[in-house]
């Protein structure tokens, strides 16, 4: 295959991505240490591919900065304590006796055998407290997530609440929502996990029937919270609940045409 | 960040190797943000996303001597680097059973959150002309690029043959260098 041919074959894509075969591999390395078309193809790949991750830029935390400096200086101390000193003067030799030979190899022994162990205990203690503050976090994530369900469980397990199941209408069967309506205080709380993932752009928005109008009843939260249940405006007195897909933030009235779900009290 | 003091790529690498704390410095102003989103690409738990650079320098700091100057720019490298490990910890058994409590975090095709960080180009415009690329050339390139799908898998992920998935990649990135061209002259 000449240049032309690999270029427009779409392997020098692969191989910048680093998704090439072996042999595709060889041809393109042969062919840019030849060409300078080639290399001028693989350049213009490679800067297209860096924008293309610039482009996704975001902010980290602010204080990992400080964190990771922080760690590299304890690397640093550990990596000192353990680089022999380098002999620079010529060194007096003195004679001794061979006891004395003895005790000064096995302690020079020792002390080599403590320094590699410090490196080595150190690494791992850097090691394991990383992984300790893993799992912190983990467990901690935990946490919130079960306080939010508890919560949850509070809500539908109030005696006064009222489980009202949203069905899909025809044009959104596969669709479904649950509204819990508290019957002493009016509180409205939604779990909009079986209704499909609302398109960017777009959100949904819960609705209160009341004679026959729709009354707005908050916009439905979009995430990965799914699991969690929402809390949206209260309403003494209620006929129906429905959901509609309206542009993101909401609307002053319901789409009817992108009415998903509905549902009687 | 310190404006006032630029590196040129070599003075960079040679002043990370001699664990010049100003070096280190200036690679995290100017890098951190575009790490730290390819990361976000992967993982979207900002906590994990966040451990996951914090190793990813790690790992950047002490494998430098590995960083071979002729064979790609620094950055692509970093980029690789850290991209290897975010993938690696969501390929990781741990990650996955927490994913699973979680639930699935479907790939999202907004781009950059924020630009506010000082990034190698001005990405505001570049992010608004990726959005408007193809639904299909989209999908391909985030799973090529970030998350370093291989064709087959390519393949079996998108449902579509396997001699489709390198003629999609090649017209996405022509798409894209197009894309590029125009950001520059706006």
């Amino acid at each position: 295959m000449d240049v032309k041919e690999v270029i427009s074959s779409g392997i020098a894509e692969l191989y910048v991505l680093g998704m090439a075969s072996e042999a595709e591999k060889q041809l393109v390395e042969k062919l840019a240490a030849e060409h300078p078309e080639m290399q001028k193809e693989l350049e213009e790949i490679r800067a297209s591919l860096d924008a293309y991750g610039s482009s996704f830029s975001q902010t980290p935390d602010p204080a990992l900065k400080a964190k990771i400096e922080e760690q590299f200086q304890a690397y640093q101390i550990a990596a000192e304590q353990t680089v022999p000193v380098e002999k620079k003067e010529e060194a007096v030799v003195y004679r001794m006796s061979s006891l004395a030979k003895y005790t000064v190899a096995a302690s020079i022994m020792l002390l080599a055998g403590s320094l590699t162990l410090n490196y080595i205990f150190y690494n791992k203690y850097n090691k394991t407290s990383n992984e300790l503050a893993s799992a912190k976090a983990q467990v901690e994530e935990q946490l919130a997530i079960n306080d939010e369900m508890k919560q949850d469980m509070q809500i539908i397990s109030s005696k006064y609440s009222q489980a009202v199941s949203l069905g899909g209408t025809e044009r959104f069967p596969e669709a479904a929502a649950k509204v819990y309506w508290l019957k002493n205080t009016g509180e409205v709380y939604i779990d909009p996990s079986s209704l499909p993932q609302a398109p960017s752009g777009k959100q949904y928005q819960l609705w209160a029937l009341i004679d026959g109008k729709p009354f707005d009843a908050g916009v439905i939260e979009k995430g990965d919270k799914k699991l969690h249940i929402q809390k949206m405006k209260s309403f003494g007195r209620v006929n129906a609940f429905a959901i509609t897909l309206e542009k993101e933030g909401g609307s002053p009235t319901p789409d009817l045409e992108q009415m998903y779900v509905i549902g009687n009290l | 960040m310190n404006s006032q003091l630029k590196y040129t790529e070599e003075e960079l690498v040679s002043g990370l190797k001699a664990k010049d704390k100003n070096a280190f410095s200036y690679l995290y102003d100017n890098y951190s943000s575009v790490l730290f989103g390819t990361v976000s690409r992967i993982v979207a738990d900002k906590e994990i996303a966040n451990d996951i650079l914090q190793e990813a320098f790690v790992r950047i700091w002490q494998n430098l001597d590995k960083y071979d100057s002729t064979k790609g720019r620094l950055f692509t490298w970093m980029l690789n680097v850290t991209r290897n490990h975010a993938i690696d910890v969501v390929r990781s058994k741990g990650y996955r059973q927490q994913k699973m409590i979680l639930g699935d975090d479907k790939i999202v095709y907004s781009s950059a959150e924020d630009n506010s960080g000082p990034g190698k180009i001005d990405n505001a415009n570049l992010a608004k002309e990726i959005r408007s690329l193809d639904e299909n050339q989209q999908r391909v390139l985030h799973l090529a690029y970030f998350m370093g799908y291989t064709q087959e898998e390519i393949s079996k992920e998108l449902n579509i043959p396997l001699g489709t998935v390198k003629s999609r990649v090649r017209s996405a990135i022509l798409e894209l260098r197009k894309k590029i061209n125009i950001t520059e002259w706006m």
